[in-house]
């Protein structure tokens, strides 16, 4: 495949994903800059290794696994995950009482309660329910084992209930667009 | 199949986790069962409620001019070009191979009387082989190679990734295990500038022992540093004075090195 199509091909494969991969680059950012260049090292790395990609799979799904092997690599040694028994393991059967959902709920009130759970649970509940990567592409991702995902998606989606539940009207704020500092930060 | 068994298998049901006969077997349960069609139902609006909250958030929308910024950009990246990422691991894997090769002569060495001269040979040949990619093991992650050693899972955290040394500073670039010649090692690649320098761990019967000069390999600068049980080497591209220095600077308690060889005492190890 010459240059031109390869890139006519990711132009129509991948591009129309700018959006997806925003969205989730800022929930996982909380900043706007870092957002741009985390979707832009993905869309770069995505570029560069689009040989691998099996036309007619899900190329969203591969972006979001890329975004977050970019994002893990950046914050390697950061966040390190521990070589320890894993709480949520535990903690996982220890939730008390699953809420029922509410019948009536606003974007604001669901991104809200998200927002109000720790970040390990709001990791794997984006990954799995809004990008839905499956349990394997997760583990990968965070560097986690799968059984971790699966006990983290299961007291996660339990605390979300409970958030849901006790915080109606508590909605979510992010920091405005700041075109400046985003330009400062592009490359 | 029972309620409470579905209602754990809800989740995994909805993210498509389930084998066929367990599908089967929910899939049979639920229409007999309102509560846990209910609860499917209330599962499956949270999802699809989460999807839909974040496609619509104004908060989380992009500029308008983001994608054609980014369109742009991606256009003057050279496809062809080997990722920064591809061409660390196969500096990261060349050095690695090297180094346990030369580690390895330099152990057999030490007890058999191996001569510098084959040990040269035979480290030029290894790095032969890294080029070709001709590992019996890929690397894999120290978190991984823990169950081999506990001494690697120290090696996440030292040294620190950022090392500021007289010569410059150092940014880790990767850590891993490898494999060479059935010996495990613990790896950690800093870049700096355009040179690597390379912390390798693996077990060794030696004694402690400060920092030592080994006599450079090829390209290669090298230092080691003993203790019970295992032997750390540091390995570079740098010329001799630079290397001097970044060894000495990782030797410092600053770098968290001296954390790493505290950790790997004896009663750590196994």
């Amino acid at each position: 495949m010459s240059p031109a199509e390869s890139w006519s091909h990711f132009e129509t494969e991948a591009l129309p994903h700018v959006d997806s991969l925003f969205r989730v680059a800022m929930w996982l950012e909380r900043n706007r800059a870092e957002a741009e260049d985390l979707v832009q090292d993905t869309l770069k790395e995505a570029l560069q290794s689009f040989h691998r990609y099996s036309p007619g799979t899900n190329c969203r799904a591969w972006l979001m696994t890329i975004l977050h092997h970019v994002r893990s690599n950046r914050r390697r040694g950061k966040a390190r995950s521990l070589l320890v028994e894993d709480p949520d393991d535990k903690l996982a059967s220890t939730v008390p009482f699953v809420p029922p959902v509410p019948q009536q709920l606003t974007d604001e009130e669901l991104l809200g309660a998200l927002k109000r759970l720790p970040a390990q649970y709001q990791d794997v509940i984006v990954m799995s329910d809004v990008e839905e990567l499956p349990y394997k592409e997760i583990a990968g991702a965070l560097a986690i084992p799968i059984g971790t995902v699966m006990s983290r998606l299961h007291r996660g989606r339990a605390l979300l209930r409970q958030e849901l539940a006790k915080g109606a009207g508590q909605v979510i704020a992010f920091p405005a667009a700041d075109a400046a500092q985003a330009d400062r930060r592009r490359r | 199949m029972e309620c409470r068994d579905v209602r754990d298998l809800l989740d995994s049901y909805l993210a498509q986790e389930l084998l066929v006969e367990t599908n089967h077997e929910l899939l049979r349960h639920l229409p007999s069962c309102p509560e846990c069609s209910a609860e499917l139902d209330a599962r499956l609006r949270l999802r699809e409620g989460l999807k839909r909250a974040f496609a619509r958030s104004s908060a989380l929308a992009m500029r308008p001019e983001f994608a054609t910024e980014v369109k742009a950009r991606l256009q003057a990246v050279d496809v062809d070009a080997p990722t920064k990422r591809k061409v660390i691991a196969l500096f990261a894997l060349a050095a690695s191979i090297l180094i346990a090769a030369v580690v390895g002569i330099y152990v057999a060495r030490s007890s058999s009387g191996v001569t510098p001269a084959l040990a040269q040979a035979a480290a030029g040949d290894h790095q032969n082989c890294a080029v070709k990619y001709a590992l019996k093991e890929k690397p894999i992650p120290l978190e991984e190679a823990a169950k081999y050693d506990p001494a690697f899972a120290h090696m996440e955290t030292s040294p620190a990734d950022d090392v500021t040394t007289p010569a410059g500073v150092l940014h880790v670039a990767d850590r891993h295990s490898c494999v060479f010649a059935d010996r495990r090692f613990g790896h950690v690649v800093f870049k700096m500038d355009d040179h690597l320098v390379s912390v390798l761990m693996t077990a060794d019967a030696g004694t402690g022992s400060g920092l030592t000069w080994l006599p450079r390999s090829g390209d290669f600068a090298m230092a080691s540093l003993h203790v019970d049980g295992h032997v750390v080497f540091i390995v570079s591209d740098l010329a001799d004075a630079p290397f001097r220095q970044v060894a000495q600077q990782l030797a410092d308690p600053a770098s968290k090195l001296a954390e790493l060889l505290g950790n790997i005492s004896p009663a750590a190890r196994y």
